[in-house]
């Protein structure tokens, strides 16, 4: 019992984080925070020492929203990967306003939390969840491919996707506010580029 | 290698997974490789927004409470030794519970063979207890084995038993029974039986 509150009470934050982010409200969050704590308790003997505490909880986080709350939910915006490169891969310096920053960061400055936030809900479930757990709670590759059960190259490709799919969903939303501008150009052309910023 | 490949490692790149060698084949080919180097910015960009945004989930006060009050305190009915404790006695009161009754509802018999002296059961029994004979079987005798250690035995109400409980004129012969034993209720389906040479009387002391 001293063991469990000692290992892992001081995680319920970082449990709570995650589960809020799968759930989406606090009330779900909440409930899976118990719910994972009451069986990590009943199964605490099953964890091995010398791996990751903080995986394992995940993993029992993630497992208990997948059985109850996923199919409640939708599967996300499924969008055509092809298609979002073409997206992506047209950004260029040029389509921003002007400004001394770099057109990224001028970007991402300009989007608001719940913008984010609202992106983030968009995306696939099996996206979303590797971009949570790699870039939200600084989990290793590693880490990420227990909890998630895939290989880690699985947890590459997952990630270049999600990330792909986040920027592009992002550029769409800041070209609607004016953000970026609609011109379209490769992001090779240097000269662009140079020309935007000089 | 297709630029898949690089795409994905890109992402190892960014989140510093991979080791040396590939780190330093990886710069090399951003290095050459513009379309990358712009992916790369954006990818650095995304990945810092995302860092802003990661602390932006208050984290109530009262979860964290709530969750150590309730692991913290000593709560019996949550200790799996006690659980496994209750689920034990649970099966035995189950088992006390049932597993009479569905004896009773199925007897188990098993085969085999007694030797013992035929008797009158209620005379027996009547005996036992200081009564005179006759008062138990006063409708009518009905015979028993009685076996060298003094256990009495009953025949089973077929065919078979219900002939040798009336057939008085085996009244204190000396018999081998053989059959299906009820060892629970001293009872017996009689198969066969088969009178001894020896009379038992000097053994029993009839």
């Amino acid at each position: 019992m001293k063991e469990f509150q000692d290992t892992v009470l001081p995680l319920t934050s970082r449990i709570y984080r995650f589960a809020y982010r799968l759930a989406q409200n606090e009330r779900d969050a909440e409930d899976l925070v118990q719910d994972t704590l009451l069986r990590a308790y009943t199964k605490f003997s099953q964890f091995q020492p010398g791996t990751s505490i903080l995986a394992w909880l995940l993993t029992i986080t993630r497992s208990i929203f997948i059985n109850r709350y996923r199919k409640q939910q939708r599967e996300g915006q499924q969008v055509r990967f092809e298609d979002m490169d073409i997206d992506i891969d047209r950004v260029s310096p040029a389509d921003f306003g002007k400004t001394d920053e770099d057109p990224e960061t001028y970007l991402f400055r300009n989007v608001m939390d719940a913008d984010l936030r609202d992106a983030l809900k968009r995306l696939p479930f099996h996206y979303l969840e590797v971009l949570i757990l790699v870039d939200l709670e600084d989990m290793s590759y590693r880490e990420t491919s227990e909890v998630m059960g895939i290989p880690t190259g699985t947890v590459m490709s997952r990630l270049h996707r999600a990330r792909k799919s986040l920027q592009a969903d992002l550029w769409e939303l800041g070209r609607k506010r004016g953000l970026v501008k609609n011109n379209i150009r490769t992001i090779g052309d240097k000269q662009g580029r140079e020309a935007n910023h000089g | 290698m297709d630029k898949t490949y690089w795409h994905e490692l890109h992402q190892a790149y960014l989140d510093d997974e991979l080791g040396p060698a590939d780190r330093k084949a990886f710069e090399q080919y951003m290095e050459a490789n513009p379309e990358m180097q712009m992916q790369h910015r954006w990818a650095v960009a995304l990945k810092k927004r995302l860092a802003a945004y990661r602390d932006s989930v208050p984290f109530p006060d009262q979860v964290e409470s709530r969750m150590a009050t309730r692991f913290s305190r000593s709560q019996p009915w949550f200790r799996p030794s006690w659980w496994l404790a209750a689920s034990m006695l649970a099966a035995l009161l189950v088992m006390a519970v049932f597993l009479p009754n569905r004896n009773q509802q199925m007897p188990t018999f098993e085969p085999g063979a007694l030797q013992g002296t035929l008797v009158c059961y209620g005379c027996e029994l009547a005996e036992r207890v200081g009564l005179q004979k006759g008062v138990i079987c006063a409708s009518g005798h009905e015979l028993a084995l009685l076996c060298p250690k003094g256990e009495l035995w009953r025949f089973a109400s077929d065919t078979q038993g219900v002939k040798l409980q009336t057939d008085l004129g085996m009244y204190q012969k000396r018999v081998e029974i053989s059959g299906l034993m009820h060892k629970g209720e001293h009872l017996i389906r009689v198969q066969s039986i088969s009178p001894l040479a020896e009379i038992a009387k000097a053994e029993f002391g009839f």
